[in-house]
């Protein structure tokens, strides 16, 4: 969805250089044309361009690659796909027909071509397409703002907690970005946590506020290099009830769905899969899938991070460490996740800015927005 | 010969050709590109190898081409033809091919023979 241009783009795909030329000249006074002379040809157009391609026009007796084939496999592989296809055909047969409309195409024009009907197809549809451009990039506009807000307060919020603890805000964010990728990968790989897009887009923000607690753990506890002793421990230990006594004491917002997942990210992000952990001792999922998540990032992340009280491990070691059970008992999902992550793990820390998280979950959200009124 | 000579040739419309594709100069290219396109010899292709899809992809293409050309007993034969082997091989293929072969050349001489 590119800023509004000039002249619109338009994609031909025909196995004939006759009806690719014949269609061309219909329209390439007003717009710019792309020429495919098959169906991969055309999906690796708009692989490469789909963001400035406004139409397709398929064919669909093809050799090889059909039109059928073509529009089954870009709804295979972009579920928001918003380019209107017009398939083009001299088929009569009205089931043909039908079948291209439930694979999602807009319209259809039949041979012999006519100028004027081809124009004025494809100009209504154009009209059509760039009026709900239009008005999505207003909505997307609209929501950047609001949760450009919301990520910035909170970011804010638990960097002045990691400040006081003697971290830069690097934890914050690399806590942030792998509960974002341990949760993709979750989806990936189970349904079994029926979480909605809403619960989706939250979980990686609310990761941020996990250690808020910590503003009520004493200077020389939080920061004390050596071990703790017991009493020390069991202080420590509070961040979690007191997070979670802070969010929740915030009467304005009770209920709020989003408050409500932070108290719990706060809570139980210390609790342990096999019910030895703390606040509560929760065993398996009835700890909340979000605090399981960034309990598995919180831990990989200290470990692969120096802190007052020890050296980094590697990033092998850090995995090793959790894989093998010596830093907690996590759900076998999630470590079965965090296994099929390992290679992108590294990449994506050193990469981790506040405006890369932003614009991974405005780009959701826009998704999200988007997709539904493209379900036909 | 001239386009309009050629259409007639065939029992064709070129004013129908004209008021649909509107350019006249792109019209007389379109007929000679014509001259070059493999659909017809990919139609041969799939009649010796009695290859029942190949016949019906080259036959459909052509139909199409025809239509838009305006070549109206050519797209009328490819389109039996096309008809014939959609979903099964059908007993009267090779007669209806010779008709579609025969409207092929047809317009193949005349094309040779436009100024």
């Amino acid at each position: 969805m590119g800023a509004e241009k000039e002249r619109q783009l338009i994609l031909i795909t025909d196995d004939s250089d006759i009806n690719r030329m014949i269609l061309a000249d219909m329209l390439e006074d007003t717009y710019d044309i792309l020429e495919a002379d098959c169906g991969k040809k055309a999906l690796e157009i708009i692989d490469e361009r789909k963001d400035d391609i406004d139409i397709v026009l398929l064919d669909f007796v093809m050799p090889e690659m059909d039109g059928f084939q073509v529009l089954t496999e870009l709804n295979r592989r972009w579920k928001s796909m918003d380019i209107p296809v017009i398939m083009i055909s001299a088929e009569s047969d009205q089931n043909f027909i039908v079948k291209a409309y439930k694979l999602g195409a807009l319209d259809y024009i039949c041979r012999p071509f006519n100028a004027a009907i081809v124009r004025h197809r494809v100009d209504s549809i154009m009209k059509m397409h760039l009026k709900e451009q239009h008005l999505a990039r207003i909505a997307t506009s609209q929501i950047m703002d609001k949760h450009a807000n919301t990520h910035m307060m909170i970011y804010i919020l638990s960097s002045i907690v990691e400040f006081r603890n003697g971290e830069s805000g690097q934890h914050i964010l690399h806590v942030q970005n792998l509960t974002d990728m341990l949760l993709h990968e979750l989806l990936n790989v189970t349904d079994k946590y029926h979480l909605t897009d809403e619960e989706i887009s939250m979980i990686p923000t609310v990761a941020a506020l996990h250690d808020v607690g910590k503003i009520s753990i004493p200077y020389h506890i939080l920061n004390k290099p050596g071990r703790f002793t017991q009493e020390e421990f069991e202080i420590m230990k509070t961040h979690t009830t007191v997070g979670y006594d802070m969010l929740t004491s915030v009467e304005a917002y009770r209920d709020n769905p989003f408050l409500t997942m932070a108290t719990q990210v706060c809570r139980w992000h210390h609790e342990r899969y096999d019910g030895k952990g703390y606040p509560d001792g929760l065993v398996g999922d009835d700890i909340p899938i979000s605090a399981q998540l960034v309990s598995v990032a919180d831990v990989y992340d200290a470990l692969t991070s120096e802190r007052c009280y020890k050296q980094a491990y590697s990033h092998e070691k850090a995995l090793d460490m959790i894989m093998g059970g010596e830093c907690g008992a996590f759900n076998p999902l999630l470590l079965e996740c965090l296994n099929n992550l390992k290679d992108d793990i590294p990449e994506m820390m050193n990469n981790s800015s506040v405006d890369a998280i932003f614009q991974k979950d405005i780009y959701r959200i826009i998704e999200n927005t988007l997709r539904a009124p493209h379900q036909y | 010969m001239t386009i309009e000579e050629l259409y007639a040739a065939i029992d064709s419309d070129y004013n129908e050709v004209l008021s649909r594709l509107i350019n006249a100069t792109l019209i007389v290219r379109l007929v000679k590109l014509y001259k070059n396109d493999a659909n017809y010899a990919s139609l041969c292709a799939g009649m010796e190898e009695r290859d029942r899809e190949k016949i019906f992809t080259a036959s459909h293409t052509i139909k199409g081409l025809a239509l838009n050309l305006g070549f109206k007993d050519l797209a009328a034969t490819a389109a039996e033809l096309c008809e014939a082997t959609r979903n099964s091989y059908a007993e009267n293929v090779p007669a209806l091919f010779e008709a579609v072969a025969g409207e092929q050349k047809k317009v193949m001489d005349l094309i040779d023979q436009l100024d």
